[in-house]
């Protein structure tokens, strides 16, 4: 990485080319993703319009249009003169417009379709986390437990889920379902941790990854399989509710 | 015997590439005490002097090796608090820099200064085997990794570390034993399968001391260079059919 550049397989998400058609919200909403997700961290200068708009592979006026709408929401910062160019600006928490939009842009079926994929994955990752996690793993994730019980902020709360999540995966000693948990946590974590409208309100998630891990803990595979499950299926359902609400509004 | 040649051959492969993080650490030493003759703090660039000998052991070992580098403690550099110089092996093409979350505040964030291969070395002094381990915040594979503190005097400058493909040691073993041998498990200090020559017991696996074929006696792995090493003995034991 350079000394403030985006790393590279994040660069390659990012920057890589627009196939839905190269509007101006859509290019907005993959910089400001990667924005909130840290891809492009707090700071950090974006390739010049002419060489985004290219790997974008979207119109220069096209990709100002996106620039203008992520400088009105804060995300980016445009300097002039030597040394100027757009920064990316991250939010010390996530604009809750921001994600109201995306879950109001993203489809019941689509809404659904992540959800029975992180059901697979992070239920099958529990599973076999019940006869593989050793004494570190199971340390590991109290730890998780415990900092998701005290964080306070929405950022802090789904990075200790997320965390949480993908720890249990790797306790599996997977490294295919931890890949696959850290995209499904950046596509979907967010939305699950919008400020004042948990999907999961943040007791009962601290009750219910409590009741996972003891389950883990305890060699019961099929019980931490069937609680996750449930757990999951409770977000997706909240989120699937809220944006028919968003959609109907 | 062969689980004795299996371990033999496991012991040779640990004891060679703590080899290489001596070698490794010196390097290291020696920048930071030049750069405090000079009355000055290293900057993250001149770890680049590091990368002749890095690429060399690399390509020594395309298979084996899948990483090796420094990483360092948060008060060593002048311009960087969380730095890692490491390069990882590429199929076909040159070593690849090892790009990392640097950002704390990220779900992604490479928190390596609460990883097992470098707390343990801070905190004792002592080099470490960890794993095998899902590496997903820094390689994304299927891991051991081999870590050496590195200080200068009582200032702990961070450790020099190799990642060795938990793959790598299937073919050791059945190297040995072979895949109609009895069942066999090499095992290491927590009771995680490293490699198994039995779809019985896969690598990644925990295995119990009953699952043990107590009639033959394990075969220890140990560093042979006798200094302290966490996460060993390790040990080559038959599977009760």
């Amino acid at each position: 990485m350079d000394d403030n550049g985006v790393s590279g397989a994040a660069r390659y998400a990012v920057f890589a080319p627009l196939e839905d058609g190269g509007r101006a919200e859509v290019v907005a909403r993959r910089l400001s993703e990667a924005i909130a997700l840290g891809l492009i961290g707090d700071g950090e200068q974006l390739p010049r319009e002419s060489d985004l708009a290219a790997q974008l592979k979207v119109a220069t006026v096209t990709l100002r249009e996106a620039l203008s709408t992520l400088r009105h929401e804060g995300l980016v910062e445009t300097r002039r003169g030597r040394g100027g160019g757009s920064f990316a600006r991250s939010p010390a928490e996530a604009s809750l417009e921001r994600l109201r939009r995306t879950l109001r842009e993203l489809s019941v079926h689509e809404l659904r379709e992540i959800g029975d994929q992180h059901t697979a994955i992070a239920g099958t990752a529990a599973l076999l986390a019940a006869e593989r996690a050793g004494p570190d793993d199971v340390a590991t994730l109290h730890g998780l437990v415990e900092r998701l019980e005290s964080a306070r902020t929405p950022g802090d709360r789904r990075r200790a889920d997320g965390r949480f999540h993908i720890e249990t995966a790797a306790a599996a000693q997977s490294s295919r379902l931890t890949r696959q948990e850290i995209a499904l946590q950046g596509e979907i974590g967010e939305l699950l941790w919008m400020p004042s409208g948990e999907a999961v309100p943040h007791r009962e998630a601290v009750a219910e990854h409590l009741e996972i891990l003891r389950a883990i803990e305890g060699g019961q595979g099929t019980r931490a399989r069937s609680i996750v499950e449930r757990h999951i299926g409770r977000g997706v359902d909240r989120l699937i509710e809220f944006h028919l609400r968003l959609a109907g509004s | 015997m062969e689980i004795r040649t299996a371990a033999g051959r496991v012991t040779a492969v640990l004891d060679d590439a703590f080899g290489w993080l001596d070698l490794l650490a010196d390097r290291l030493r020696a920048l930071h005490e030049q750069s405090r003759a000079d009355g000055r703090a290293l900057r993250a660039h001149e770890l680049t002097a590091l990368r002749e000998p890095v690429f060399a052991r690399l390509r020594e070992h395309p298979k084996l090796i899948a990483g090796t580098g420094v990483i360092l403690a948060e008060d060593v550099l002048a311009d960087r608090s969380h730095w890692l110089e490491w390069w990882q092996n590429r199929p076909d093409g040159p070593p690849a820099f090892l790009e990392v979350d640097h950002d704390p505040a990220s779900v992604g964030f490479y928190d390596y200064p609460s990883a097992a291969w470098f707390a343990l070395p801070r905190k004792t002094g002592d080099r470490v085997v960890v794993g095998p381990y899902v590496d997903y915040s820094g390689t994304d594979e299927y891991m051991l990794t081999l870590a050496n503190p590195v200080r200068c005097g009582e200032h702990f400058l961070g450790v020099a570390a190799t990642d060795i493909r938990a793959d790598a040691f299937e073919s050791l073993l059945l190297g040995a034993i072979g895949a109609a041998g009895p069942p066999a498990a090499l095992v290491n200090a927590t009771g995680r399968v490293v490699a198994s020559n039995t779809p019985q017991k896969i690598a990644g696996s925990l295995v119990e001391e009953r699952e043990l074929d107590s009639a033959w006696s394990e075969v220890p792995v140990r560093d042979s260079a006798g200094r302290g090493c966490a996460g060993l003995p390790w040990k080559v034991s038959l599977l009760r059919a």
